[in-house]
């Protein structure tokens, strides 16, 4: 498997705590790598150093050959990483369509408008929001706001896709609709993933590997199964237990 | 093409108002008397403030106190060539757009990384710096006696003056309708709802940011030119923060955000203040309280409180009949 993403020794720090520490992990082209740990251990942070939102302290991230450490947000994204927010963000008083539009004119070279209509059109059903193209952002309800981030990071044409607790708030029936939506992304669009979830069954299914961050430390990488079983990712969820 | 930008779709359409007010503009000189033409230039000098001043703080959010001043660099520049070097005016004023533009990029540079509350008092302190040059370079600037200056063109009509701005005027507004249709304006309407957001999808939100500032100092530098040589005495108040906070109140009350807005904002307040000209400075306090009572209760302004009344009576008006 071709490595598209390096990461080597990154770490953040906001003041007085350490976000992160010394992480270091590569991922494969077209792999799903989950990526799990309890609230506060780094996973949005990493998403933000990898994505350029941020800039590490120390450490060096490199993408597809290219050296991404001290690139924008912009940049990585011309470059093939788009990304989905945990707290979503939409253009709230742009419409749906538009909001889709705006991936598609901030790209390197950007989609003919006559062309655009229809791909905004076509992300937008993919992710199931046909019928809402009219609507202003800001009016849509947490889920749509969701789907419309993910039509989004998809009109960007990503190499590299990071999703940031995609299936938070949904019932079972819309974390299927999204679920589908992750394996179409992966298999059929061919494109890289790194998920970040809560839910525990959706992500154990899905995922090639998994990483676990525990107070900004990557305290383990392997198969979904092999992390079910592992004493220290219990003891980061659960506490320690008393001998 | 029927999909996209729902405020596009009655293009042609929404014209036409704007047509009438141009066609009954331009018999203004026929019939307004020359007290009242004076006032219609005013006016279009503040349609031009306050409309390049709304596609800075409406379109992309950046609240900036910096726009008299670059009106000012606008005309101090051209005057000053027109009484040291004796530089027609016509040429003047672009060298004054350029000079203008150029001291935005400057600024723009400096402090449109920092944002929010920090833009806006950068740009106050700008402002306030200008000012104190042009009140204390009394050789170049005469202070606050004033710069005498040639009339724009020829000898002094104030039907000139008049066509001249509202030519002016006119393409300034064409400009900015034309930026907020384009790829750009999506992109400044995208930095002003969620620059993280715009930033992640590919926009180069600095950038973006900065050739707003640019684009809306020139054309704070063309409307203060213009009016200088209009005048034919550029004084310390066209820089000034009465002018600015008046620009303000025109686009606030108005309707920042829209198109029509500060355009129907400047006028209103331009013919209000020929009434109440007698408070003489209060009506800048009273406006400013107005501004305050809009941007509190109705941050659509006049063109929002028409829009809305439009749509209750079902006329599919106002928003294109889109909605």
């Amino acid at each position: 498997m071709n490595e598209l993403l390096r990461v080597e020794g990154i770490s953040k720090r906001f003041g007085g705590v350490q976000a992160l520490g010394e992480i270091s992990f590569s991922l494969g082209e077209h792999e799903l790598l989950g990526l799990i740990g309890p609230n506060g251990a780094g996973k949005t942070t990493l998403f933000h150093l990898i994505a350029g939102t941020l800039l590490p302290d120390t450490g060096q991230i490199s993408f597809a050959g290219h050296d991404v450490t001290r690139l924008k947000a912009y940049q990585t994204c011309r470059l093939g990483i788009a990304r989905t927010f945990q707290v979503t963000r939409p253009f709230a008083k742009l419409s749906c369509l538009e909001n889709v539009e705006v991936a598609l004119v901030g790209a390197e070279a950007p989609v003919a408008r006559e062309d655009r209509g229809e791909r905004c059109a076509e992300l937008l059903g993919l992710v199931g929001l046909k019928g809402k193209e009219r609507l202003d952002a800001g009016q849509l309800n947490l889920i749509d706001k969701k789907r419309l981030e993910m039509a989004r990071a998809l009109a960007t044409n990503p190499r590299l896709i990071l999703l940031d607790e995609v299936l938070g708030g949904l019932n079972s029936l819309e974390m299927g609709q999204a679920m589908d939506l992750i394996r179409l992304i992966h298999q059929d669009m061919g494109a890289t993933v790194i998920w970040i979830e809560h839910v525990m069954g959706a992500i154990m299914r899905l995922s090639q590997r998994v990483l676990v961050l525990d107070q900004g430390e990557l305290i383990f990488a392997g198969t979904p199964e092999q992390v079910a079983q592992d004493r220290r990712v219990i003891e980061a969820y659960l506490g320690e237990q008393d001998a | 093409m029927t999909m996209r930008h729902p405020k596009d779709s009655s293009g042609r359409q929404e014209l036409l108002p704007w047509l009438a007010v141009l066609a009954l503009f331009l018999t203004f000189p026929a019939w307004l008397g020359e007290y009242w033409l004076g006032s219609a230039i005013v006016g279009l000098f503040y349609v031009m403030m306050a409309a390049s001043w709304n596609l800075l703080a409406g379109f992309t959010g950046q609240v900036s106190f910096a726009h008299a001043a670059f009106a000012g660099v606008g005309a101090y520049t051209s005057g000053i060539l027109a009484v040291k070097l004796g530089l027609h005016p016509l040429l003047g004023v672009p060298i004054g757009v350029a000079a203008a533009a150029l001291l935005s990029l400057g600024l723009g540079a400096l402090c449109i990384r920092m944002g929010g509350i920090y833009l806006s008092l950068t740009t106050l302190a700008f402002s306030e710096i200008l000012r104190l040059v042009i009140n204390n370079e009394y050789q170049v600037t005469r202070g606050t006696m004033g710069l005498k200056v040639p009339f724009i063109l020829g000898d002094y009509s104030k039907a000139t003056a008049f066509y001249l701005m509202l030519a002016a005027a006119a393409v300034v507004l064409l400009v900015i309708r034309w930026l907020l249709k384009s790829d750009l304006g999506l992109m400044f309407r995208a930095v002003q709802n969620d620059e993280v957001a715009a930033d992640s999808l590919g926009v180069p939100v600095t950038r973006i940011r900065v050739t707003a500032f640019v684009v809306s100092g020139a054309m704070a530098g063309l409307a203060g030119g213009l009016y200088g040589h209009y005048l034919t005495l550029i004084t310390p108040h066209i820089p000034s923060l009465d002018l600015m906070f008046l620009v303000l109140a025109m686009a606030v009350i108005g309707g920042m955000g829209t198109f029509a807005g500060p355009v129907v904002g400047a006028l209103f307040l331009e013919v209000l203040a020929e009434y109440i000209r007698v408070w003489g400075e209060f009506h800048v306090l009273i406006f400013s309280l107005v501004a305050l009572g809009f941007a509190r209760f109705l941050p659509g302004g006049i063109v929002g409180l028409a829009g809305a009344w439009l749509a209750r009576r079902g006329t599919p008006a106002g928003k294109g009949g889109a909605a």
